[in-house]
């Protein structure tokens, strides 16, 4: 009986559990286990996508007419290959961000906020997997909003007041695209009488000469370019994920600008169909460009960055790049290169932030400066972040150099040499970028350290607290001396906190950060190893897209 | 008609934060506008049952619209929300003064993060 | 007709006005005006369900929240007041709205006529919904019909984003 209603469950899930969290803030007991629960709400909703494998396997796409009311008329939802992996994809990071999220997330908010942070965490992921699921264009609206909505809240709550003003910008630069996006599909609607993607595409198809269309098409990938921050659009990223809480700038990382993406190539891809790129505009010409630009621009902007969170999210600019470079190559290599990049920059850049979030917490420290030594303190942590490092730069081996490989193959297919350049530079620019940390966090003496001003660190107020005689310990207690508001909420942390060694070198994290971060890692090993069935499941999505020619 | 959009998005180029919210919520406006007008159908009667005969406007528009005003709305409130908690954590609600704070701060303490955001309030 | 000029007219004035206020309180009151003048201008479009959403929310919601936050921050405005760094920043704004608007118009160029019962828009999905809405829900109101029925996922999703900015206020305003 559930299994008819497989396509929706993934998405309903989160939602109901929003639902039971809220009012669960109202509850005094419900507090105590909001974690838990959020945690079994995502694990159902990772059983339930997972389940969903054979079937679209065997059967391909699977439509689902909510309430039973006939597609056209009613809301269809459905799942074919391409949305069963974003569908995977956010599902299980998110089980493995959850799990990050109960200790890290107690630096940002109070033991009473916490039923709000779940439900406002719950409602975003349901929000991005409403998203991808759905096949109505109006209701990819509404969940688009919610999950934007949620976003703007969760990163709204980060420990600095910046995240205020994160948070404002986003939300406005991301209205301004919603209500873009509201008119494209005005716009659509108008000239077709549909809101049905599928149904979209075969009346659109004797439109294509329409200034209506061309215009309200402008107006949607306007609209979606902002949120998946593509390079000149991408203005309100940096902030948003500098000053957004650790767990949620990993989540967001991985998570939103993919979706972001997603959805602008089923709009291309499931409301037009690739002839109406060669025949009317060569959109695919600019989505190029603007990848190679976003490769270069990002990385460069990277490099430039000494805060460690926002060097991570001008490189996401970067990755978003690749992403859509592949995609709008247009042929099967690159289109497998950018979909795989989805994945694989999704696990590898959590993990990087997750690794960073680690750091963070135990030290306060968030400039790349400080890092020194950093990798006897947190011997683990540092290991996972160099395996992602040299998964995002594309060494053999990791995820990233599948990546890249079909990205090459891809633009030598479509006889454009010169992106051949623009990747490599791409991740010889990540090496540098990357290599700065790794370089400070092994080799560097402490001494070198020392040699930079020191600066006065509030944020390591931590460092104190916990008692760790870390090298940064004596810093952090100077960041002590002003007040420091978020201090209380370390109390009950620093109490549950099982594993403070007081062992003289290395304090790493609470397990539950931990693990999610070496996961992380040995995914983007995983990747790169037995890359075989993702590139199955892309090579599929790629054809099925290109297909429809 | 879709001269509306345009005035609005001047609004957009306001500095005051709660300005901006009001432009946006103009600019929204607009848009609903045009999709009520995509209902239009001449000589019709408002989408409510009275029988086979008649010439209705177009129902499914509506529909979206009213969806989309109470989505606005949400937005709406929290952008106001924030803009609150902007005031209480910096003092002001103007941009030009807001980017100088900023500016500030960060010239005069380069590597160091500003006391939490929750300073200010109770 | 001239019912509708004369709307027309006023919501342009209207936004002129709130674009051009002085402070921010002059601008959400007119914003509150604004809104049921255009609720008006919908009714006469024969919307009546959206005009009275929008009377309530548009000017029974938005303008008190306006007044809240106005009241709970300042009402000052420096007003155009730009300093000479932002001066540059205004160009690209101002060429942006240019594009949007140019992009407006040419694309109303070939829009189907204005209420034309045989639109594309008024063809595909409307007709069967005005069919077949009062037969198989048993609402007299189409409109509501389709809300609750035919597109009843949607108004689930506007309900969750309600609970949303509420989620968010709770988070951002109660952090003690």
């Amino acid at each position: 009986m559930l299994a008819e209603h497989l396509p929706i469950l993934h998405v309903l899930i989160p939602l109901v559990g929003a639902i039971v969290l809220l009012t669960g803030g109202v509850l005094r007991p419900l507090r105590e286990v909001a974690w838990g629960l959020t945690m079994l709400v995502v694990l159902a909703s990772a059983v339930s996508a997972f389940q969903l494998i054979p079937r679209v396997l065997s059967e391909g796409r699977i439509s689902y007419a909510l309430g039973n009311w006939k597609p056209p008329y009613g809301i269809e939802y459905a799942v074919d290959s391409l949305s069963l992996l974003l569908i995977l994809l956010i599902t299980s990071l998110t089980v493995i961000i959850t799990l990050y999220t109960r200790h890290s997330i107690q630096r940002d908010i109070t033991p009473n906020q916490q039923p709000y942070f779940y439900s406002a965490y719950l409602l975003f992921v349901g929000g991005l997997l409403g998203m991808v699921t759905t096949a109505d264009i109006f209701n990819l609206y509404v969940f688009l909003e919610i999950a934007s909505l949620s976003g703007y809240a969760l990163i709204a709550i980060g420990r600095r007041r910046e995240a205020l003003l994160a948070s404002y910008n986003y939300l406005m630069i991301g209205t301004i695209a919603s209500t873009l996006f509201l008119l494209g599909i005005g716009y659509l609607y108008m000239i077709t009488g549909t809101l049905n993607m599928q149904d979209l595409q075969a009346r659109l198809e004797e439109l294509y000469g329409s200034r209506t269309l061309l215009v309200g098409m402008a107006f949607i990938t306007l609209g979606l370019s902002v949120k998946m921050a593509l390079f000149p659009l991408h203005t309100w990223l940096p902030n948003a994920y500098t000053y957004a809480p650790d767990a949620i700038t990993a989540l967001m990382a991985s998570l939103t600008t993919k979706v972001g993406v997603y959805t602008a190539f089923r709009v291309f891809f499931g409301v037009l169909k690739p002839s109406f790129l060669s025949q009317v505009v060569p959109l695919e010409e600019i989505f190029m460009l603007l990848g190679a630009l976003a490769i270069l621009g990002g990385s460069l902007m990277a490099i430039f960055q000494n805060n460690l969170k926002r060097m991570l999210a001008y490189s996401s600019v970067a990755q978003i790049g690749y992403i859509v470079l592949g995609l709008a190559m247009l042929n099967v290599s690159g289109m497998m290169g950018g979909l795989i990049h989805i994945v694989n920059h999704a696990v590898v850049k959590a993990g990087l932030f997750l690794a960073v979030g680690n750091i963070i917490y135990r030290t306060g420290l968030e400039e790349v400066d400080d890092l020194n030594q950093i990798a006897q303190q947190m011997p683990k942590t540092m290991l996972a972040f160099t395996v992602c490092a040299l998964a995002l730069i594309g060494v053999p081996l990791t995820a990233g150099f599948v990546t890249k490989w079909y990205l090459v193959l891809g633009s030598i297919e479509a006889g454009r040499w010169f992106l051949v350049p623009v990747i490599v530079v791409g991740a010889l620019l990540a090496a540098v970028y990357l290599w700065r940390i790794i370089e400070r966090a092994y080799f560097w003496s402490r001494k070198g350290g020392a040699l930079t001003p020191p600066a006065p660190l509030s944020a390591s107020r931590e460092g104190g607290e916990l008692g760790s005689p870390s090298p940064f310990t004596e810093r952090g207690q100077g960041g002590e001396v002003n007040p420091d508001p978020p201090s209380p909420t370390l109390l009950p942390n620093s109490e549950q906190e099982s594993q403070s060694p007081p062992a003289p070198k290395t304090s790493e994290v609470p397990l539950s950060m931990l693990i999610p971060t070496l996961v992380m890692a040995v995914l983007s090993l995983a990747l790169g190893i037995f890359a075989v069935l993702p590139l199955n499941l892309a090579e599929r999505i790629a054809k099925s897209l290109l297909g429809a020619e | 008609m879709l001269v509306f959009i345009l005035g609005l998005y001047m609004t957009i180029v306001k500095g005051n934060l709660i300005k901006k919210v009001i432009g946006l919520n103009l600019a929204q406006t607009g848009v609903y506008t045009f999709f009520i007008l995509t209902a239009k159908v001449n000589e019709s009667t408002a989408p409510v049952y009275i029988g086979d005969e008649v010439r209705y406007a177009n129902p499914l528009p509506q529909v979206l619209i009213l969806t989309a005003i109470v989505v606005g709305i949400s937005l709406t409130a929290f952008a106001l929300g924030l803009v609150i908690r902007i005031y209480q954590a910096y003092g002001t609600i103007e941009e030009s003064e807001l980017s100088r704070l900023v500016q500030a701060n960060r010239e005069a303490q380069p590597s160091t993060l500003t006391p939490s955001s929750s300073g200010g309030e109770g | 007709m001239w019912i509708d000029l004369t709307l027309l007219g006023l919501l342009l004035a209207l936004a002129l006005g709130i674009t051009f206020s002085r402070d921010t309180l002059t601008g959400s009151l007119l914003l509150g005006a604004y809104s049921l003048i255009l609720a008006m201008l919908w009714v006469d479009l024969n919307a009546a369900d959206v005009a009275l959403t929008e009377a309530a929310i548009g000017a029974g919601v938005a303008t008190p929240l306006m007044l809240l936050a106005i009241s709970r921050s300042t009402r000052a405005e420096l007003g155009e007041v730009l300093m000479t760094v932002q001066r540059y920043r205004r160009f690209p704004p101002f060429l942006v709205l240019g594009l949007v608007a140019g992009a407006l118009v040419y694309a109303s160029l070939d829009m189907p006529p204005l209420g034309n019962p045989n639109n594309p828009a008024n063809q595909h999905v409307a007709p069967y919904y005005v069919q077949n809405a009062y037969h198989e829900t048993g609402s007299e109101n189409i409109v509501t019909a389709i809300l609750v029925c035919y597109r009843g996922f949607d108004t689930l999703g506007e309900v969750l984003v309600v609970m949303t900015a509420g989620v968010a206020m709770m988070l951002i305003l109660r952090r003690s």
